[in-house]
């Protein structure tokens, strides 16, 4: 038998036993890592591709299919992407969505921010940790039983805020049962739920920015306005960008805020696109044409963030 | 053209998407496909011998142990006498309950039986509301029951000594009977007697019209927007609720036969313009508007509501006894109600459909139907247990009209596509009770969606 020399020898002791006829080792000892790296994702990535990849991937074969659960599905070419374009329902819905996501890049990131100021002033510990708790507390709550509590607050008649409104003589208005203003009050709740989220990240990127860059402009002269707008803002960039990332992602998604609190009505008023695929899967049981719009949500969800990536490199800052 | 895609066959294209047989090879094996278990159903039914008295045998008995999946809306707890009964016949049965959430209505329920059904999960009895009955049997997932009550005489003559007609041919799609009826709802006015005197307003006499209601709204109203307001009325606006409006103006949404819009009916505007009105006045609460009607009408800031008997546990439970019922004013005609059962059937999935119709019959007998009553709250499909004391000592004063407002009801128009007629109309509804559109602009909206969906079914 050869005897082996070098790094050979070393890779195949490494191995144990395993030898081929020639002295060659079956399992390399990187071949070794790589199998046991696999094996330690495994674990995360079957549930991953069972739960996951295979049903995305399911959904883009059903956009050329109708099937309506109870019935085998049928081959239907493009039929369901041609609808899209005459789907006025569905622009509606995408119309309502946009508004929401610009609704809470706005209303969540300028509030955020500002919060995350304002808790992140000199102030005695047990106060700061009060703030920051009651700020993020609703964040932590689920959303179907707040949305219900907020329903109360919103309602007509014999509602909390109208109470409160008509105790100044304004008032009473319609919250959720108005087209003008469904939209506006889920908005209304999805910021007051979310919000203290954004503060938390705010906060953590404030708190990132070195003390000496503030000193060494105060030494320099700067006022507060010009620490703020050359310190502050410059190397809060990285956390806004993720912020703005995952507030229009998060209210492209919106169902349950606005499924609780105005059922997407009154007619198509407050209906977000989630929602109508939802309606089109699992009450119109019409899982095909739910593919085709939960493909153009993709495309629109996929297209803003390359955007967002892309133009990411003209103003954010890194250190 | 279309081609008909197997779910093996959209699997597959999907594991050639995914990139490869490795992926492909993960996937999860296809779901039961449906049609050919009714295949096998039907080519079983062929042998059955309909002048057997008693259980005909579909198939031959089960020799070995068999699972019965029996599925629907109750506490587990409701079953508990019944799975006893049925362990004593059948020993070498195993009953499977599984309690289905009802929390957002049979809607919710029929997302979640559906999927299940979908996915290839055993079901061999179903609890479905009438609504979803023709949904179901045009999917082929519920099996006429014809058979074995042709084949079991005393079940089928206690069936029908002890159901109301109503009650009995609601399940029957095409003439065949796909379901027994366990428990059903009407819609009647509940009002608050304390209401009623504390605002010195008569109460509702037996034949009120449409005029009496208005005014008795009015009158019962006491809006200021203040923490002491009192409503006039309360009504939901889905289809099971609004509808004994339509019945007692002699229309309904949809056509006799439930295949067509009937939006452009004039009296669909009238009633529609009617509701308006009390919603303008303040003197009805809007259905869409976010009120909590239980507690506010226990509370004494509303008047009168629609609801059924299921609302009563609720009072109950609050102690609150100063309350009764009557039926819809009228205004054409005597339909001063509408009728909804929940009934139970044999799916085609069933493996033992022999042993799952002993099943049933425990499921939906008189036995059952009292002791569900701690459970549920509507009125039992049977007449004795509608007159028994545990029914009856629950109220109101008008403790009759639970069964009897049958003489004065109508079924609820149940169209195939019942899923998408109700949210349909709801949706337009929602901008009728708010002022955004005129009550005739939102009904040709509505109708030109309605008769689209409608003529869509008919291919």
């Amino acid at each position: 038998m050869t005897q082996l020399k070098g790094p050979i020898a070393a890779e195949a002791s490494a191995v144990g036993p395993g030898r081929g006829e020639a002295g060659q080792p079956f399992i390399t000892a990187r071949v070794q890592e790589r199998i046991a790296g696999i094996l330690f994702v495994l674990p995360s990535l079957l549930p991953l591709i069972t739960f996951l990849l295979i049903p995305i991937l399911a959904s883009f074969v059903l956009v050329f299919a109708d099937y309506p659960l109870l019935t085998e599905p049928k081959w239907i070419g493009t039929a369901n992407l041609e609808r899209l374009f005459s789907d006025k329902r569905m622009l509606m819905t995408f119309r309502n969505t946009a508004l929401l996501v610009i609704g809470t890049l706005i209303f969540n990131n300028l509030l955020g921010l500002l919060l995350a100021m304002a808790v992140n002033r000199k102030m005695p510990r047990v106060l700061s940790y009060f703030f920051r708790t009651s700020f993020f507390f609703p964040f932590l709550t689920t959303t179907a039983s707040l949305a219900v509590v907020w329903r109360f607050l919103l309602a007509q008649d014999r509602g909390v805020l109208n109470w409160f409104l008509s105790q100044i003589g304004i008032g009473p208005f319609q919250w959720t049962t108005s087209a003008q203003l469904a939209l506006p009050s889920v908005l209304m709740y999805d910021v007051w739920k979310t919000v203290g989220f954004f503060m938390i990240l705010y906060l953590a990127g404030l708190q990132a920015i070195p003390e000496s860059l503030y000193e060494a402009a105060k030494i320099d002269g700067a006022n507060s306005w010009q620490l703020t707008r050359h310190i502050t803002l410059p190397l809060l960039t990285p956390t806004a960008f993720f912020c703005f990332t995952i507030s229009c992602i998060g209210a492209f998604q919106i169902f349950d805020n606005a499924a609780v609190l105005t059922g997407g009505g009154p007619g198509d008023a407050s209906r977000t696109v989630v929602m109508y695929i939802y309606e089109n899967a699992f009450r119109r049981y019409e899982m095909g044409y739910a593919s085709a719009v939960a493909l153009v949500l993709l495309v629109v969800i996929a297209s803003l963030t390359v955007v967002q990536f892309v133009g990411s490199k003209r103003w954010v800052h890194y250190e | 053209m279309e081609k008909k895609l197997t779910r093996r066959e959209m699997l597959r294209l999907t594991g050639t998407v995914a990139a490869g047989s490795l992926l492909a090879a993960c996937a999860a094996p296809a779901p039961q496909v449906v049609e050919k278990v009714v295949t096998q159903v039907v080519e079983k039914e062929k042998v059955v011998e309909k002048s057997v008295d008693k259980v005909v045998t579909a198939t031959p008995p089960a020799k070995g142990p068999v699972t019965i999946v029996a599925t629907n809306h109750l506490d587990l707890q409701a079953w508990e006498a019944t799975a006893a009964r049925i362990k004593e016949q059948l020993p070498n049965v195993t009953l499977q309950l599984v309690s289905t959430p009802w929390g957002g209505g049979w809607g919710a329920y029929a997302d979640s039986v559906i999927t299940r059904i979908a996915g290839g999960e055993q079901i061999d009895i179903l609890a479905i509301g009438i609504e979803l009955v023709p949904l179901m049997t045009s999917a082929k997932i519920l099996r006429p029951l014809d058979d074995y009550l042709a084949g079991d005489k005393a079940a089928a003559d206690d069936y029908a000594n002890d159901i109301h007609p109503v009650l009995w041919q609601m399940p029957q799609v095409e003439g065949k009977q796909y379901g027994i009826p366990y428990a059903w709802n009407n819609m009647v006015i509940h009002y608050n007697k304390k209401v009623f005197q504390e605002r010195g307003v008569d109460l509702p006499s037996k034949d009120w019209t449409w005029e009496d209601f208005a005014n008795t709204c009015t009158k019962l109203s006491n809006v200021n927007d203040n923490e002491n307001d009192v409503f006039g009325y309360h009504c939901d606006d889905i289809m099971f609720m609004l509808q004994p409006w339509y019945h007692s103006n002699e229309t309904s949404p949809l056509s006799a036969d439930w295949k067509d819009s009937n939006l452009t009916d004039p009296k669909i505007a009238e009633t529609l313009t009617y509701l308006q009105e009390m919603i303008k006045s303040r003197a009805m609460i809007s259905p869409q508007a976010q009120f909590d009607v239980w507690n506010q009408f226990v509370a004494g800031h509303l008047g009168m509501l629609s609801a059924g008997r299921w609302i009563v546990p609720f009072f109950g439970s609050q102690n609150f006894q100063d309350w009764d019922i009557a039926l819809f004013p009228k205004n054409k005609g005597d339909i001063r109600s509408v009728v909804g059962t929940h009934q139970h059937g044999i799916t085609t999935l069933a493996k033992a459909p022999d042993e799952a119709w002993i099943v049933l019959k425990e499921m939906t007998s008189a036995e059952q139907n009292i002791s569900q009553m701690d459970f549920i709250g509507d009125i039992p499909a049977r007449k004795s247990a509608a007159a028994n004391e545990r029914f009856t000592r629950e109220g109101p004063g008008n403790v009759d009209l639970w069964y009897g407002s049958l003489d004065y009801a109508k079924t609820i128009p149940c169209p195939v596509n019942f899923n998408i007629v109700d949210p349909l109309l709801r949706r337009h509804y929602g901008s009728i009770w708010n002022g955004d559109k005129t009550v005739d602009q939102a009904v040709q909206e509505a109708h030109a969606e309605l008769q689209k969906e409608m003529d869509a079914l008919k291919g």
